[in-house]
């Protein structure tokens, strides 16, 4: 079995909702190391780890908002599916978003799968729960 | 109609053809018993002339030869009897007649100077008779007393018998000849009766032949154009203007058509005109429609439309062509006042004319009469436009030329001049209401905007809000005191609330935006599908749901089953102490039944007048039933009539089910009595006709 961490990047401007999420994790109890950054720019500096993210791992997940300031989750997402050593990393889409272009348009671009943040907290931390066990129990991840 | 234009056919030739036909048969006419009379006066002449000849001439010398022939006789007798008897006793009848013959003699010479071959025979005859007279002398010589003896006498007796026998052949020969004169005369005679009356007999078929031909003539000439005329004016009367009232007859006719076609042409442009304008809805294609069409019943030179305010104060010129027009500033407005023209036509409702623009006021009506007289306009007329309980406008016709205006030249207009009116308010109503409505879906657009983003945008901070109370709760509770915990507890449901209301309001504003097309839905199957999502509740309250077969209607599906689960739900929910009996049932109420209900809704779509038939949908339940004074209420946005501790809800539900009906063309209401049940009905267009959504766009049956 694998006895490192899984790691997991969240990008994500609400500082809100990055707690939420944490918090979140925290409760699913599993061994999770959680990265964070706030917007698209930041994201493809820890993806390539250029500038402040030289030593960044390499996500097993990517948790990805869809509505972020200076480069959004689309640009992101089109973006990591065009580049070949980058497309084979899982992006869920976690956004408040329910537009149904949105959706179509994030599949369209590859993205792994697309939820939407419930308004209740229970539902919110049972959704996260779910995230983690689908991804890190069920699924077989392709090695490093 | 019997006649038409003929192309390259000179009208004017046509009628003179005409005129010249009849004016030669009517002169034939006069001349045919002119020449019977001519005929008649030569026979009596020809037969005059015979009838002198014979009796003046041959049966004179017919008398003249019997008497000479006679009196010669009696000097033969008489000298044969002296020379018997030598007795001069006996000479007496020869000298009787000696003496009367030479008058016979001149007057047979004067009498057959007539004929060459009479004068001929008179002239042998008279040779004869001198001849034998001749002899008679000469024997008379010969007395008996000198000696002569009988045998001597008997001798000269025979040379005289010769002599005489001669004269009588003549004599005969000459009569002989007259007595063929007289045939003669009497052929001469008879012809000349005989072609007296072959003549008056060709002249009387001639007559009856041209006679004839002029009843013809006037039947082309006259009757065919009357009645031509007669249907025309019939025609026009049943009011079919479209054909030209045109004929080929003489001038008078032609004259009449031509005043009948202009007034079929007069007619015609009234009732294009009014047809025109009474289906115009701007005012600037009213004024083109109605200054093209005048000029064909009033002729002007200028022409020009003022409005006059609703007050009476005002004058503004909207319209202005022809000469002059364009010294016409379109849209100055310019006090009514009460001394002016206008004022007192404003008063008096009544059209004047003028005779010479140049001698009216600088500014009347439009603009400067003194650039219009300058521009060669005379004589002009005004005419009130008139509703029924004011003038709205004038209409100033003006034109160049010395014929003044009269009221009779301005009749067509004057009769118009309500039509014009009614147009012109027609015109200003509609756009008033086109305005209105522009404005009202403009404004129902932007707001329904507001909503959706309103609603969403507010979602995000307040589930931040939501989350966080619920952590705290969740992690803190217990851990700080009561009162804390109940601070907590309010904070969450309001925030519950609030969360409810927004999706509440989101919902409500997505029917307006996020509706689908209205395509053909079986209401059956979507019924089915609502009972199927709402197999909990309806588990949970052991409730009956029937519902009977539902029409195929022209629906959006999603926003139907909304319906039926709201109206489903809502009767579910306000079933207390009772296991509800819930009963969906439709009826088809054919075009002109559609039931209008004091409380259907109040909005565009629910006061559109029904053209085809429609469908009824009840939901009957037996709840505690609504207090008909609420009935209209409930379906507006919010609006509770219990406390949600009786019966949760934000009283939204029935304001999306109100929402949804309008959208579909339809209308919703609700019959009730405290306690026993309440009834929803909502209609919804057949499915066969073109329903119009909430945007007033007209939506086609999709395929």
């Amino acid at each position: 079995m694998n006895v490192r961490p899984f790691e997991v990047l969240l990008v994500e401007d609400n500082p809100g909702d990055v707690l939420l999420t944490t918090e979140a994790l925290e409760e699913a109890k599993l061994h999770i190391n959680m990265s964070v950054v706030s917007d698209g720019v930041e994201a493809l500096a820890f993806l390539y780890r250029r500038g402040p993210y030289a030593e960044a791992p390499r996500p097993d997940l990517m948790l990805l908002d869809l509505n972020m300031p200076r480069k959004d989750g689309r640009e992101v997402l089109a973006e990591i599916k065009a580049a070949p050593d980058l497309r084979g990393i899982p992006v869920v889409v976690l956004t408040t978003s329910r537009a149904e272009q949105d959706i179509v348009r994030t599949y369209n671009l590859h993205a792994n799968a697309y939820v939407t943040k419930p308004v209740d907290l229970e539902q919110f931390i049972a959704i996260v729960h779910a995230i983690n066990q689908f991804w890190f129990t069920i699924v077989t991840l392709p090695p490093h | 109609m019997t006649q038409t234009n003929v192309p390259g056919m000179d009208r004017g030739q046509e009628a003179h053809r005409i005129r010249v036909r009849l004016l030669v048969s009517y002169v034939v006419m006069i001349g045919l018993p002119g020449l019977a009379w001519a005929v008649t006066a030569s026979m009596t002449s020809t037969l005059h002339a015979t009838y002198t000849h014979t009796v003046n001439v041959v049966d004179a010398l017919s008398t003249d030869v019997v008497l000479r022939t006679k009196l010669m006789d009696d000097e033969e007798t008489g000298l044969r009897g002296y020379l018997l008897t030598g007795q001069r006793v006996f000479l007496q009848p020869y000298a009787a007649a000696r003496a009367a013959l030479p008058a016979l003699r001149r007057r047979t010479e004067t009498l057959a100077q007539a004929d060459p071959q009479l004068r001929r025979e008179a002239a042998v005859l008279e040779r004869r008779a001198q001849a034998w007279e001749a002899w008679a002398r000469q024997v008379l010589r010969l007395p008996r007393a000198h000696g002569g003896n009988a045998s001597a006498v008997f001798a000269q007796q025979f040379a005289g018998k010769t002599l005489f026998d001669a004269y009588r052949a003549a004599a005969d020969r000459l009569s002989g000849h007259l007595a063929l004169l007289r045939r003669h005369d009497l052929q001469q005679g008879l012809g000349a009766l005989e072609r007296a009356n072959t003549l008056i007999g060709l002249l009387f078929a001639a007559v009856l032949v041209l006679g004839a031909l002029i009843g013809w003539q006037t039947t082309r000439a006259v009757v065919r154009p009357l009645r031509y005329l007669g249907q025309a004016a019939e025609a026009i009367g049943r009011g079919a203007l479209a054909q030209p009232v045109t004929v080929r007859a003489a001038r008078e006719f032609e004259e009449l058509a031509l005043s009948m076609d202009r007034m079929r042409h007069q007619l015609a442009s009234q009732r294009a005109l009014a047809m025109t304008i009474g289906s115009t809805l701007h005012h600037a294609d009213v004024y083109a429609e109605f200054a093209a069409h005048v000029r064909e019943l009033v002729p002007y030179d200028f022409l020009s439309l003022a409005l006059i305010t609703d007050d009476g104060t005002t004058l503004q010129t909207v319209y202005a062509t022809g000469v002059a027009a364009e010294a016409v500033v379109s849209g100055v407005r310019r006090p009514l006042q009460d001394d002016s023209l206008c004022g007192q036509l404003y008063r008096s409702r009544a059209p004047v004319v003028y005779d010479d623009v140049a001698a009216l006021p600088v500014e009347v009506l439009s603009g400067d009469t003194r650039r219009m007289a300058a521009a060669g306009l005379r004589a002009g007329g005004i005419v009130p436009l008139c509703t029924s309980q004011r003038v709205t406008g004038l209409i100033h016709v003006v034109r160049a030329g010395p014929d003044p205006y009269t009221l009779d030249i301005l009749t067509s207009l004057i009769t118009l001049a309500p039509l014009i009116a009614a147009a012109l308010e027609n015109a200003h109503l509609y756009q008033a209401l086109e305005t209105t409505a522009a404005d009202l879906r403009r404004s129902n657009r932007e707001l329904e905007q507001f909503a959706y983003v309103a609603s969403h945008d507010l979602q995000e901070p307040l589930r931040m809000i939501s989350s966080y109370i619920q952590l705290l709760q969740r992690r803190y509770q217990g851990q700080l005191d009561a009162r804390a915990d109940t601070f907590i507890g309010f904070a969450v449901d309001g925030v519950t609330r609030m969360q409810r209301l927004i999706n509440d309001l989101l919902a409500y504003s997505r029917v307006g935006t996020h509706g689908a097309p209205l395509v053909p839905t079986d209401c059956g199957e979507v019924m089915a599908g609502v009972i199927a999502a709402l197999g909990a509740p309806i588990a949970e309250t052991g409730a009956h749901v029937t519902y009977g077969a539902l029409p195929t209607v022209l629906a959006d599906a999603t926003q139907l089953g909304q319906l039926f689960q709201n109206l489903i739900a809502n009767a579910l929910k306000f079933c207390t102490g009772v296991t509800p009996q819930i009963t969906i049932s439709a009826k088809h109420v054919p075009c002109g039944h559609c039931q209008t209900h004091p409380a259907s809704g109040t909005g565009l779509a629910a006061a559109k007048p029904h053209a085809g038939g429609e469908w009824l949908i009840h939901v009957r339940d037996n709840g505690i039933g609504i207090d008909p004074t609420c009935a209209e209420r409930i379906f507006i946005t919010f609006q509770r009539l219990h406390s949600r501790d009786e019966y949760p809800g934000t009283g939204i539900g029935l304001a999306i089910c109100k929402k949804i009906v309008e959208r579909h063309g339809g209308r919703i209401w609700v019959e009730s009595q405290p306690g026993q049940g309440a009834t929803f009905t909502f209609s919804l267009p057949d499915a066969d006709r073109p329903s119009v959504d909430s945007e007033g766009r007209s939506k086609g049956r999709a395929a």
